[in-house]
């Protein structure tokens, strides 16, 4: 529950800003400043303390908004480029790097939709001859937040009007709602993150049950949207291979082939600094005890262990989905 | 009173340190500094002026251990608010070079919550909706220097508005509206203390 709301001065009569203040109740704190960095991006914050009750920091975005993302990562296009409307998460995963990368556990959102907009379509322009695609789910859960950001109804359109780009709309959540008032638009891909069950439910805090994923992405597939299967990371664990092989026999035995789009998987990885700022911020967490080393400043599994995780991964995707395109995301 | 952690409170004037001096049963140490090690409470009686408040939180902070929290009570002045009213402050802007900090509000509690500007002469004509003081913005920039967002905070209650101007407080007054807040801020404190 939002209790403080931060507001930049230049957006506070933003259209989108008056119209985010209408979904929280009066009681709500509204501190104005003058830029979002006087609060995201102070020194010496306490994430962990921060997480537990979340500020929304409402502020314009200016500069690049697009980013481009390494060849490695694609889930099939050769111009992959990612954006940020928000960043951080309400979701609390213990592998996840969001907790090592900002200074501020609150949720940063980005009101100039359409400063992305452009800069989106400017892409498309610019690659015409190919298509582009685009991720939303990097800095955040698009689709977790998106009762008050709309983001949906926002960026949804974009994509439906410009047929030579792909969005992939990454998320844990189950709240389809928005996106089942389209009618399924080809290029827009939401795809499903998964651990299997036992690790979600150690690590994956507050986030919806695997289950309750599968039964949304079920009820996607019905009305006819492109389903996307990200297991990214991959979570070394005992039974390792039953436990993964059974998640992967439930989603297919749930989802039909024809309305995947790809599968994409990944091992933990975390570059230097932002290891180092997760540890030192949370000793206690199970993914400290994981077999981390040190590869060219990136730290992940070694690499024994990381060849055979992804044999073991490939090889049971390959039997229960067979036809998917699988990536394998490496550093 | 939480068990491990300490609270720095660092207050301008005598007349409003009396109050909590009595509620906590704080010892004297020294002219201005007082404690209760079992309830791990130290206030120091800075003196007014936001050069005296920096210069009295460094010297608690150095003091005291460095997970210690920081709370600066005081009286402020405001347009409209009642006199006696208790404020938690949401940013404190230094009315000379401009510069905010912004207390992280983690906070249950139902006390209205709004910005204050710190001056460096009393207020008589209140221009904006911000509370005023004289202290908060040296207490602040002195406490962030051991601590972060979460860990410094701001209590004012308000000692005079628009019908009733500085003229009008005096030590008694001062005294009976902190007194009379006294419960409420111990209340407020062991919140703070639950981080």
């Amino acid at each position: 529950m939002i209790q403080t709301i931060y507001i930049e001065n230049q957006i506070r009569r933003h259209h989108r800003t008056e119209q985010i203040l209408t979904k929280f109740k009066k009681n709500v704190d509204i501190v104005y400043c003058d830029h979002y960095g006087e609060i995201f991006n102070i020194k010496s914050q306490n994430f962990k303390i921060q997480k537990k009750k979340p500020a929304l920091i409402l502020a314009k975005k200016v500069g690049k908004k697009i980013h481009d993302i390494p060849k490695s990562f694609s889930i099939g296009g050769k111009k992959n480029y990612y954006f940020s409307h928000m960043l951080n998460c309400i979701y609390d995963c213990e592998y996840c790097f969001l907790q090592g990368k900002h200074m501020s556990a609150h949720y940063l959102l980005f009101v100039n939709y359409e400063d992305f907009f452009i800069e989106i379509e400017k892409k498309i322009k610019q690659n015409c001859f190919e298509k582009s695609y685009f991720f939303s789910g990097y800095d955040c859960d698009s689709l977790a937040f998106d009762g008050i950001t709309g983001f949906i109804k926002s960026f949804f359109p974009i994509f439906k009007r410009n047929k030579n780009a792909i969005l992939e709309l990454r998320t844990k959540s189950v709240q389809i709602h928005e996106i089942l008032k389209y009618k399924p638009i080809d290029n827009c891909i939401v795809a499903f993150s998964f651990t299997p069950d036992n690790i979600s439910k150690l690590i994956e805090h507050k986030v919806p049950s695997v289950k309750k994923r599968i039964i949304v992405m079920k009820k996607l597939a019905d009305a006819g949207w492109k389903l996307g299967l990200r297991f990214d990371p991959i979570v070394p664990a005992c039974n390792f291979a039953k436990i993964y092989e059974n998640l992967f026999k439930n989603i297919a035995s749930n989802i039909p082939e024809k309305s995947m789009h790809s599968i994409s998987f990944g091992m933990m990885r975390f570059p230097k600094k932002m290891f180092k700022k997760m540890i030192k911020e949370n000793p206690n967490k199970r993914i400290t005890s994981l077999p981390f080393e040190n590869r060219n400043g990136i730290y992940s599994y070694n690499k024994k262990i990381e060849n055979k995780l992804e044999n073991i991964i490939t090889k049971k995707l390959k039997k229960y989905m067979s036809n998917i395109p699988i990536y394998n995301c490496k550093v | 009173m939480h068990k491990t952690n300490e609270i720095n409170i660092v207050v301008a004037m005598k007349r409003e340190a009396t109050p909590l001096i009595n509620y906590w049963d704080l010892k004297k140490n020294s002219k201005k500094f007082y404690s209760n090690k079992k309830k791990k409470i130290n206030l120091i009686i800075s003196g007014i002026g936001k050069k005296r408040a920096e210069k009295a939180t460094t010297y608690l902070a150095e003091k005291t251990n460095n997970n210690s929290f920081f709370l600066n009570v005081g009286i402020a002045g405001h347009k409209n608010y009642k006199l006696g009213e208790i404020i938690l402050i949401s940013k404190i802007t230094d009315n000379k070079n401009k510069y905010s900090w912004y207390p992280s509000l983690l906070w249950k509690t139902k006390i209205k919550k709004k910005p204050l500007i710190t001056v460096a002469f009393p207020k008589i004509r209140y221009t904006t909706d911000h509370l005023y003081d004289m202290e908060a913005a040296g207490f602040f920039k002195g406490a962030r220097n051991f601590v972060g967002p979460e860990k410094v905070q701001c209590i004012k209650i308000v000692s005079d508005n628009k019908d009733s101007s500085i003229l009008n407080i005096s030590s008694k007054k001062i005294g009976n509206w902190i007194y009379s807040k006294t419960s409420v801020i111990n209340k407020l404190v062991n919140e703070f203390l639950k981080i």
